[in-house]
């Protein structure tokens, strides 16, 4: 009798933790950015003003483009780790190219998305077609852009980027609203549309979550992750204009913190590494998150150590809260 | 005989094209550059190539099972300051400082097991964030460069016969010692069965839980010997030191032909990939090649041996 | 089959690379692979004979060196700007000293530090610059090195340790030198920011130590707890933002970064501006005097010079003829007030020159532009 009473409680007890952290994980981020905006109110209330808040979305807006470039990869069981590099050599070849004449704007532009295309391409040929694992290739790629940057420049980069780039990198619509969070609302916008509502979209979803399935459905695995590529290198290389704009001048420091940091925005979006869950809604929460976070650690006026602490802490427990204990490992 | 030669060369054929590829670089420079090959340009790259090669053989292990380790960067920085900064001047300090750091190394490889294990979150994420909490901490302890590394320690370490040196001779035992773990003990074909698929290593009865924690401490207690090794030779503590060494040793684990997939990948490989990298940095410099053709380079033997690699598949 | 013509030919390929690796390189590479054996030859048995008093009398039968320069970061443009000068002053100045001259990266990276030196040393390099990152790493080696003969100058940052000469600004006086400017002419009073360069880092401890020192006797500022940017601009703006939020009433900034973008959240944010500490690159002495003249920018650059290469090559290269030199020079830090910008002000050269700079107009055309 008693064991039945005991089994019947421990059920009890795990379907409530299981309902609970199904919603969590479900809603979880938006939830947990709740609380974040919650906490931000207590601890730093002036954080929240209108101004600073589009201050904030305007330097998280890069970011933001590149995650979802990141999202779209890791949906598909890809990654890029050459982020980073793709940017800072747009950035390089807008400012070096145009050296800051309005006239060479377009020339740049189409240089730079093409460049982008081309990177796309090469890490998608190293995955698909080499079946090298997409961290390793994309790791080369990284090296291979770096080295061709710094031999482009001589570590001395040059120019400026022309106004129109600097506007859509540092200048605000209407007075208030920066240029680059218009875009970066707009490409959000736009790829939610595609992930939802197209066939791309399914096909996207079914080759991450199970590519032999996808296969035997008709779905051309391959094109699938080749074109996903080949558009989130385009992705990044306007993220890398948008970059060129937001600095007056080129600078190698920076960039390094994208590839991490970007991955890290599309796992706290609850995008999973397995492929095939999640989506570019979440990854922007995720970028969200981290600027939130890091601001919010500079205003309540941590020291240096302790702000790294913190959010290695703070990050592991958002992640943690829904992507919640394992039962099977 | 012929058979039994034929399936070692199958079984290790990644790690024989790397290699084979190493010598290759290396008979280069030593014909085109002479200075490469004199005896105290061997000194140095013996010396050289031993912190990357030991804090790979961790980052191998951790690989193959499965996971990945972004903090040896951060327990080699650790690990350095307090070689260098911990308890001051006490007798016996050099022993009360290693088997401090050791501590903290199991400690840290314990944590990181124990988050891998028992939440979902990728262990890509898991030390990231546990990295950053440990460059806080060393921060906190100590924010900047200097200490006093005892002088026994290095006098030790930097030991020399020859052209080989004490430091050298500690990466080739634990080299043995890691090879042979993972290719003939139990552990060793329980990481790469994790590796491969740890569902079906749990119902074929291995604790997978215990095996991922083991990883975890090895890749940390190797960061930590590693920064013994680096302090002895710098004589002081360093917060910043660690940091080049995360990537260098990731790419030093794929050039060795292991990939982030897991259930796959050698050790050996790994020595062969540390190896390549250090000596390129050196051959670079007895060759002359300006500083920013080595970026390239670098780059160049990267995807080279990621090329060969792939095709083993 | 077609297996191994492939490895037959990416070992051909890569034996090309190798040998075409003798083409590239430095200027005086032309005779290395035949020079290289010699000189090598010649130095270990020049520094057979230097462990005894000889020294002196051998190395001043040589007319010719072999000089090291060791670059600390090749990702960043002061850095490079700084071998630049050297560059142009030794083929300048010294060319007929030279024999081989070697430029390596450090890379920002200690560890990499010390093998570039020990590279350097096998190559027969009679004198090396280094600019030290950690303040005793290098001591073992630098005083094995300079009991065999060789010179080694420490230059740019300031180090304590064997060496033949120590060649640097104070960052430790720059910083105090800044921090006082702020409290004493620019009079401020109440909340200071202070965003430091990279963490853990001996200049920025120095530095921190200077901005601390200067404000002792000042109890009306305050100063917020230090910030680092990792001398990333981005971060550097962000920091500005959030304190300036969270502190509207932030009375200054002491930065040892480029202050432009700090400058900029204030102009975008419509706010009056408020003293910053600047810079003398060419970009940012073109921002002060637009944001002196249209924002009442007040402001005060103390700017580590690129030059101290050149100071430290003057030294090195006298210690290499025999003479004596001084143990530590102080190389005096730049410092520019808002009336005298034009007399440094370029508008037609590049935005990341560095002032104060040897370099006449041409070289700086050819390396800036394409």
């Amino acid at each position: 009798m008693k064991d039945a009473k005991l089994k019947i409680e421990t059920k009890k007890r795990k379907t409530f933790i299981y309902v609970f952290s199904n919603i969590f994980r479900k809603g979880g981020v938006y939830f947990v950015f709740l609380i974040l905006v919650v906490f931000i109110g207590i601890l730093s209330p002036k954080s929240l003003g209108p101004s600073h808040i589009m201050d904030m979305l305007k330097n998280s807006s890069v970011l933001g483009i590149v995650s979802i470039a990141q999202t779209l990869l890791i949906l598909t069981r890809g990654i890029d780790l050459s982020v980073g590099a793709n940017i800072i050599f747009v950035m390089l070849l807008v400012d070096g190219i145009s050296m800051g004449n309005p006239n060479k704007t377009v020339l740049v532009i189409i240089l730079a998305l093409v460049v982008g295309i081309l990177i796309g391409l090469l890490n998608g040929i190293l995955v698909v077609k080499l079946k090298i694992e997409p961290l390793v290739g994309s790791l080369g790629v990284m090296s291979l852009i770096t080295g061709i940057s710094y031999i482009y420049t001589m570590g001395f980069g040059k120019g400026t980027a022309p106004p129109f780039i600097n506007t859509l990198g540092s200048g605000q619509l209407f007075g208030f609203l920066p240029v680059s969070v218009v875009i970066w609302a707009v490409i959000s916008i736009v790829f939610i549309i595609i992930l939802k509502k197209t066939i791309f979209g399914r096909h996207i979803y079914a080759v991450g979550s199970n590519p032999k399935s996808a296969a035997v459905v008709g779905i051309n695995v391959s094109r699938v992750s080749l074109i996903v590529y080949v558009i989130s290198g385009l992705l990044v290389s306007l993220a890398g204009i948008i970059w060129a704009g937001y600095l007056s001048s080129p600078t190698f420091s920076g960039g390094q913190y994208f590839p991490l940091d970007s991955i890290a925005a599309v796992i706290l979006g609850g995008t999973l590494f397995a492929g095939g869950v999640g989506g570019v809604g979440g990854s922007i929460i995720g970028t969200l998150i981290i600027g939130f976070l890091a601001s919010l650690l500079n205003m309540i006026g941590l020291s240096h150590p302790w702000k790294l602490i913190s959010s290695g802490l703070i990050i592991l427990l958002i992640v943690f809260s829904y992507s919640g204990r394992s039962r099977t490992n | 005989m012929g058979s039994i030669l034929k399936k070692y060369v199958y079984r290790y054929n990644a790690v024989i094209f790397v290699y084979i590829f190493l010598i290759i670089i290396f008979l280069g420079f030593s014909i085109s550059f002479p200075i490469f090959r004199s005896s105290k340009n061997l000194t140095n790259i013996l010396i050289q190539i031993v912190p990357l090669a030991m804090v790979s053989i961790g980052q191998t292990i951790v690989l193959i099972g499965g996971g990945v380790d972004l903090t040896v960067g951060s327990v080699i920085s650790l690990t350095t300051v307090i070689m260098a900064n911990f308890l001051g001047d006490v007798p016996s300090v050099t022993i009360i400082r290693i088997l401090f750091v050791f501590a903290i190394a199991i400690v840290i490889g314990i944590i990181n097991g124990f988050i891998c294990n028992e939440t979902k979150i990728a262990p890509l994420i898991v030390t990231l964030c546990t990295s950053s909490v440990i460059d806080g901490a060393v921060l906190a302890y100590r924010m900047s460069p200097g200490g006093i590394v005892p002088k026994e320690l290095g006098n030790f370490i930097n030991f020399k016969f020859g052209i080989v040196s004490v430091s050298t001779l500690i990466v080739v035992v634990l080299y043995i010692i890691f090879i042979t773990i993972m290719s003939r003990s139990t552990f060793g074909i329980h990481v790469y069965a994790m590796g491969g698929n740890s569902e079906f290593a749990k119902m074929a009865g291995i604790n997978v839980k215990r095996v991922r924690i083991m990883t975890y401490i090895i890749s940390a207690c190797l960061a930590c010997v590693t920064g013994i090794v680096i302090a002895a030779r710098m004589g002081s503590g360093l917060p910043t030191v660690g940091a080049p060494f995360l990537i260098d040793s990731l790419t030093a684990v794929i050039i060795g032909g292991t990939g982030f997939s897991g259930g796959h990948g050698f050790v050996l490989g790994t020595l062969a990939g540390a190896v390549m990298i250090s000596v390129i940095s050196n051959a670079l410099n007895m060759a002359n090649v300006s500083p920013f053709y080595q970026y390239i380079a670098k780059g160049a033997i990267l995807l080279i041996a990621m090329i060969i690699n792939s095709r083993k598949k | 089959m077609k297996k191994i013509f492939l490895y037959m030919f990416l070992m051909v390929l890569i034996l090309s690379i190798i040998s075409s690796f003798s083409l590239i390189g430095c200027k005086t590479k032309a005779a290395e692979t035949t020079k290289a054996a010699e000189t090598t030859a010649a130095a270990e048995t020049t520094k057979a004979a230097e462990t005894t008093k000889a020294a002196e009398t051998t190395k001043a039968a040589k007319t010719k060196f072999n000089i090291g320069y060791q670059i600390y970061y090749s990702g960043n443009d002061w850095s490079l700007q700084m071998a630049e000068e050297f560059k142009y002053a030794i083929q300048h100045d010294y060319a007929d000293m030279i024999d081989n001259l070697y430029y390596v990266d450090d890379q920002l990276d200690a560890t990499k530090q010390l093998n570039n030196f020990d590279d350097l040393v096998v190559k027969g390099c009679d004198i090396i610059f280094v600019s030290v990152l950690d303040p005793n790493a290098m001591n073992a080696k630098v005083k094995e090195a300079v009991a065999a003969g060789i010179i080694v100058i420490g230059f740019a940052i300031d180090v304590k340790g064997d060496f033949t000469s120590v060649v640097a600004t104070s960052d430790y006086g720059r910083a105090k030198t800044s921090a006082l400017w702020i409290a004493k002419d620019a009079g401020v009073k109440g909340k200071v920011l202070l965003i430091n360069g990279g963490a853990g880092t001996q200049t920025a401890i120095d530095y921190k130590n200077g901005v601390v020192d200067a404000f002792k006797d000042y109890p009306d500022i305050k100063l917020l707890p230090e910030t680092f940017s990792q001398w990333d601009w981005a971060i550097a703006k962000k920091i500005t933002q959030d304190t300036l939020t969270a502190n509207p009433d932030l009375a200054a900034i002491v930065t040892d970064n480029d202050p432009r973008y700090s400058a900029q959240v204030f102009i975008e944010s419509g706010k009056p501006l408020i003293p910053i500490t600047w810079h003398t690159n060419n970009g940012a002495l073109r921002v002060w005097k637009e944001l002196k003249e249209k924002s009442g920018l007040k402001a005060f650059a103390v700017q580590k010079p690129v030059t101290v290469s050149k100071a430290a090559l003057d030294i090195g290269m006298k210690a290499l003829k025999g003479e004596e030199v001084p143990k530590a020079v102080d190389w005096p830090f730049f410092t520019l007030t808002e009336d005298k910008i034009d007399e440094y002000y370029r508008p037609d050269l590049p935005d990341n020159l560095w002032f104060p700079t040897f370099l006449p107009d041409d070289v700086i055309q050819k390396l800036y532009s394409k």
